[in-house]
């Protein structure tokens, strides 16, 4: 139970993390999902489900994607009642799926935020975007206090996802 | 029995030899066919000028239409708005293939009660076998009024017809003012004068084939029929075999007659009994599975299915459904709906006394020369596997909860935009198109944006002075672009750029071709990838 914040590509990073080798992950209430971009940090197409137009029974989709995926990664349409989220949360954890929420949820037992990002590579009028650093900010239970981060390449020049060396300033366009 | 062919004295010597032997004997069959099904279906009556609408990609056609809107000019494939300037009265329906599968029950039923091997050709069209039932009732002329008379005791008008094989005795059906006897052998010479049109719903690519044929000055089934076999076979591959058969009186397909076959019956008890009909449903589509599985071990494909539902009270609904080529899990589902809906329309949920076990049992089984795999195995099933069973149970799922197309799997092919790259194919469907990996000039860099907006927005580019960002011919912007209003409204300063970059794609095609240029520009907040294109600027994706 994952709660993404400030950037689409984590949430990104998070799904090509999962559907790999045998496991698979699904998207759900998404229809702007980067499949490419996923398949660039390593995700294997062949192995994510997308329900882009969930509906009002999105809970239900989740509850039935989280006994076959490693991970489901939803935009919930509407605030879920307190009881919905509850069992949608006990589904997901019975199954050994994981739940990364876009945007807010109750009680999520970890929160990650994007923050200080920059893209390089781009200038003025040459040039193309290559990589873009960003500091990720872990909070929550497991992460208890001012939480962990770290910085990241998210992505890299090659599409994928590494860490990257800590700033000694916020970077500037090179011109 | 008889021959093997219907061989009519005239016309058949050029053929002579070169037609592949028909299988066995022959086989008489009566037809009952009501007329305009769709319409019926929907409760719309000859007399009233009406008409179905099936979706064609953006335009919707004429699918069937009613006698007075005949009368009034409207033909089947004409466009709505063809079809409403002919009759400006016509009534207008979407087309609606449940309820025509539902209430094509109420007349399988009825012709059940006269003879239980009723086979369902499809919503509209059922056939049985004549020659017992002829025995029985005292000839085939009283087989005929008989089976007549019950269906329009059931309250629907029908044409009869009875001929030797399926298709011969469809035609006769319809022809002859509710339908006639084409006597055995008289096939030949019944086709003969019919125009080809009337092949159409029979061969699979018929409208290529038609065209050419008509070019060719064939113009009638006997026409066709009189081709030498091994030339039609050679010029026009499967499709012409099967529409010279046709021609000729011949059974499409030689039936399998295999001897000591095993048992591909499949069984699926329900234990309690299953008390709603979706519990059997979502059962068939599992159950059907395993048929293929089955059927696809012994190198065989099912050409006649039958479904037989099993209730607790003892009573058991037994239907045969015709189909060409394989019948998907999800069409071999839909049918047991069909069937189950029949058996007790009052109440579309609750089954009868419970259904105590769905049994199908592959009626007819030809040796399956199929879809031709591709050798390398890329050609969807091969390379991108079956779902592993947990994930398709989980997509069976939603799937029945949301629609088919609900949920789709990615599949990636090569294109220039975002967009473009990715198709989204409905879980269990093979991708319709591919475009190949090659080199895409002009295609986007890595790294991918991650949100790609399923429509793009129009956004507008403004340079210093606040003018709109023009592009000229020759790829160069009118000025540096330096703010950008989203299509929220919102402003964004634009810090850096670059491109543009030209896309010319499909220029051989008139109706495809679009002139395009792309432009990467980062903002404080995010980089963002814009598109020129009629002069208007648009956001296609974020890198956020």
């Amino acid at each position: 139970m994952v709660t993404v914040g400030g950037s689409a590509a984590l949430g990104t990073a998070l799904v090509a993390g999962a559907a790999r080798g045998e496991e698979w992950a699904a998207v759900v209430g998404v229809p702007e999902f980067g499949v490419a971009a996923a398949v660039g940090m390593g995700a294997d197409p062949d192995r994510l489900l997308l329900a882009d137009a969930p509906g009002g029974r999105w809970t239900e989709v989740v509850a039935a994607l989280a006994e076959g995926v490693r991970l489901v990664l939803v935009r919930p349409p509407a605030r879920p009642a307190p009881a919905q989220a509850r069992r949608l949360v006990a589904v997901a954890r019975k199954h050994g799926c994981a739940l990364a929420v876009l945007g807010p949820w109750e009680g999520a037992h970890l929160r990650l935020t994007v923050s200080d990002a920059s893209w390089e590579g781009l200038g003025q009028g040459h040039g193309l975007l290559r990589a873009r650093r960003a500091r990720v900010t872990a909070t929550g239970r497991t992460a208890p206090g001012r939480g962990r981060s770290a910085w990241l390449f998210l992505p890299g020049p090659d599409g994928r996802v590494a860490s990257a060396p800590t700033p000694f300033r916020r970077l500037g366009v090179v011109a | 029995m008889t021959a093997a062919r219907p061989g009519g004295p005239e016309g058949r010597a050029t053929t002579g030899a070169a037609v592949p032997a028909g299988g066995g004997r022959v086989r008489r069959v009566a037809v009952v066919w009501c007329a305009d099904w769709p319409l019926v279906a929907v409760g719309i009556e000859a007399a009233v000028p009406g008409a179905v609408l099936e979706k064609h990609g953006s335009s919707e056609k004429v699918a069937a239409c009613t006698a007075a809107a005949r009368a009034a000019g409207v033909r089947r494939g004409q466009r709505r708005r063809d079809a409403q300037r002919l009759c400006p009265e016509l009534v207008v329906v979407e087309r609606d293939l449940d309820a025509e599968g539902r209430a094509f029950e109420g007349v399988a039923a009825a012709v059940a009660e006269l003879t239980p091997r009723v086979e369902v050709v499809r919503p509209g069209v059922c056939a049985i076998p004549a020659r017992g039932a002829a025995r029985f009732h005292g000839g085939e002329e009283a087989l005929r009024i008989t089976v007549q008379d019950a269906v329009v005791e059931a309250g629907h008008d029908c044409g009869v017809g009875i001929a030797d094989g399926l298709f011969t005795a469809e035609l006769a059906a319809r022809n002859g003012g509710g339908g006639l006897i084409v006597p055995e052998g008289g096939s030949v010479a019944f086709l003969d004068g019919f125009p080809l049109g009337v092949l159409a719903g029979a061969v699979p690519g018929w409208d290529v084939l038609a065209e050419v044929l008509v070019r060719l000055g064939v113009r009638t089934l006997g026409e066709l029929a009189r081709l030498p076999a091994g030339d039609v076979a050679g010029r026009f591959g499967a499709a012409g075999t099967l529409a010279h058969r046709l021609a000729g009186g011949v059974e499409p397909r030689d039936v399998a007659p295999h001897a000591g076959l095993p048992d591909l019956t499949v069984v699926r008890p329900f234990d309690p009994p299953a008390a709603r009909s979706d519990e059997v449903v979502f059962a068939a589509k599992a159950l059907a599975d395993r048929l293929h599985a089955g059927l696809a071990a012994e190198g065989l494909a099912c050409v006649r299915l039958g479904v037989e539902v099993e209730f607790a009270d003892g009573g058991v609904s037994e239907r045969l459904w015709r189909h060409e080529g394989l019948l998907s899990a999800q069409a071999v589902a839909e049918r047991v709906r069909w069937q189950l809906s029949g058996w007790r329309p009052a109440d579309a949920d609750a089954v009868w006394g419970g259904v105590s076990a769905l049994l199908l049992v592959p009626d007819q089984v030809v040796t399956d020369t199929g879809v031709q795999r591709a050798l390398w195995g890329r050609d969807g099933t091969g390379a991108r596997g079956e779902l592993p069973e947990r994930v398709a149970r989980a997509a069976d799922r939603v799937q029945a909860m949301l629609g088919h197309g609900a949920l789709t799997r990615p599949h990636l092919t090569g294109g220039r935009g975002p967009g473009e790259r990715v198709l989204r194919v409905p879980v269990g469907d093979l991708p319709l198109e591919t475009r190949p990996e090659g080199p895409w000039p002009g295609a986007l860099p890595t790294p991918a944006p991650s949100v790609v907006l399923p429509e793009a927005k129009p956004v507008e580019l403004r340079d210093a002075e606040g003018a709109l960002v023009r592009v000229t011919a020759r790829c160069v912007p009118s000025a540096p672009p330096a703010l950008l209003v989203m299509p929220d409204g919102a402003r964004h300063r634009v810090v850096s750029w670059t491109g543009p970059w030209p896309a010319h794609e499909r220029w051989w095609d008139p109706n495809a071709s679009r002139r395009l240029v792309r432009l990467q520009v980062l903002t404080p907040r995010a980089a963002h990838l814009l598109t020129l294109e009629h002069s208007t600027w648009t956001l296609e994706a974020t890198y956020d």
